[in-house]
């Protein structure tokens, strides 16, 4: 049977949803956000993207030669968003020196298994993560101006771009390794799982 | 500096290489045509397992400086592939060889060392293969033929810019640092593969 980045989404719908849609992102879109909350979720996601720049390393170790340039741009694109993480560290309060809360912790122990799995499934892995992260900030995008800089940052046409040549790339391996779809498709939903609890490290409720 | 200490003790062996007929053959122009396009395939891939052996180091980096300098060091082998896919090109040579022995043995012990080891002793197994060839480059440059039709291969290796990477990748020995004699004993290892590498490819006729 075929399996394919939309065919993956369509099927996890419930979860995608859970990943993708959050109280956070709401308030973020209507401006009500309390800037305390917003503080506390880009601690620990600044942790994460640490964790996530050394796993794109490791995706690369076993990726075919024909990605390196795309998984190296993705390396690029982490270390810069730790740069602009730290830029904002003062305005906005976020502490750079946090320990990551459990829920961090599981997510970014979980980056490295999925980058050191077999390709096809450790780029469906990463795949989801960006994609998940793209759905969420546009479904954000478009309403109050207080948070706009920060939504603009990740709903970019930029980073969509990125995410869409990640998709064809995991497409391209789902096509040719139907032994590794159960794998992929696992990563792909434990994923979506990390990240529909991570909106809640912003402290809302 | 540790790194030229390493450099220094392994001097000889760097005579070795730049003495040895397939360089002086490279310089001269009489390096027979298939020895050379045995050479580029055997590089192609030995630089394939370099790129990957420095996205570990990206991956294990111990901090921010040294993940975005192996990162760069990264840019410059991708780089340095594409221009083999041009060699390969107007060189008629199939980038899609099986590796030989001398190839094998010598991916084998980067990778093992970029995985198993820290940061540090990668750097010191990667280092010779840089500062060795912008060493030969910079040696044959003065003495070969400027109508050899290898001289292309001494300017890339000659050029300040390759001198500039080979120095960034000392710079992070340096830094990074270890055990010297640990350090030294894949220093040295690394550029006895790369003489067993030249003798490979003349046995290749």
């Amino acid at each position: 049977m075929s399996l394919t980045t939309a065919a993956l989404i369509e099927r996890n719908a419930e979860l995608w949803d859970a990943a993708t849609r959050h109280e956070f992102l709401d308030r973020v879109r209507d401006g009500t956000l309390p800037v305390a909350a917003l503080s506390r979720w880009m601690e620990q996601d600044y942790l994460f993207v640490a964790g996530l720049t050394r796993a794109w390393g490791r995706l690369l170790v076993g990726a075919p030669q024909a990605d390196f340039r795309l998984i190296a741009s993705g390396i690029d694109a982490f270390t810069d968003e730790l740069v602009w993480f730290e830029d904002r560290a003062a305005s906005l309060a976020v502490g750079l020196d946090r320990e990551p809360l459990p829920e961090a912790s599981a997510y970014i122990g979980d980056l490295a298994d999925f980058a050191t799995s077999p390709y096809p499934v450790a780029v469906t892995g990463m795949w989801a993560i960006e994609v998940a992260y793209l759905d969420a900030w546009q479904g954000a995008s478009g309403g109050d101006e207080r948070f706009s800089e920060v939504v603009g940052h990740w709903a970019n046409e930029e980073f969509a771009a990125f995410v869409a040549e990640l998709a064809a790339v995991v497409d391209r391996e789902l096509a040719a390794s139907s032994e590794h779809h159960r794998a992929a498709e696992d990563a792909f939903a434990a994923v979506l799982s990390h990240e529909a609890l991570f909106w809640g490290l912003a402290g809302l409720d | 500096m540790i790194s030229s200490r390493l450099w220094s003790r392994c001097r000889p062996i760097a005579e070795q290489c730049r003495d040895h007929p397939f360089a002086q053959g490279i310089a001269s122009g009489r390096l027979e045509r298939p020895v050379f396009q045995h050479y580029v395939a055997q590089d192609a891939f030995f630089l394939e397992a370099f790129a990957r052996a420095y996205a570990l180091c990206v991956a294990r980096a111990p901090d921010r400086e040294s993940m975005r300098a192996f990162k760069r060091l990264l840019d410059a082998v991708d780089d340095e592939l594409e221009l083999h896919r041009s060699y390969a090109e107007r060189w008629k040579v199939d980038l899609a060889a099986a590796p030989t022995q001398a190839t094998s043995a010598y991916t084998d012990f980067l990778l093992r060392v970029a995985s198993l080891e820290s940061p540090a002793y990668a750097a010191a197994a990667m280092a010779p293969c840089m500062r060795l060839y912008a060493w030969l480059g910079q040696q044959l440059k003065p003495v070969a033929l400027r109508d050899s039709p290898y001289y292309e291969w001494i300017e890339t290796y000659s050029s300040d810019e390759f001198d500039a990477h080979a120095t960034a990748l000392e710079a992070l020995v340096d830094r990074l640092a270890g055990d010297e004699a640990a350090l030294y004993r894949h220093y040295s290892t690394a550029m006895r593969l790369e003489l067993a590498f030249f003798e490979s490819s003349l046995a290749s006729r």
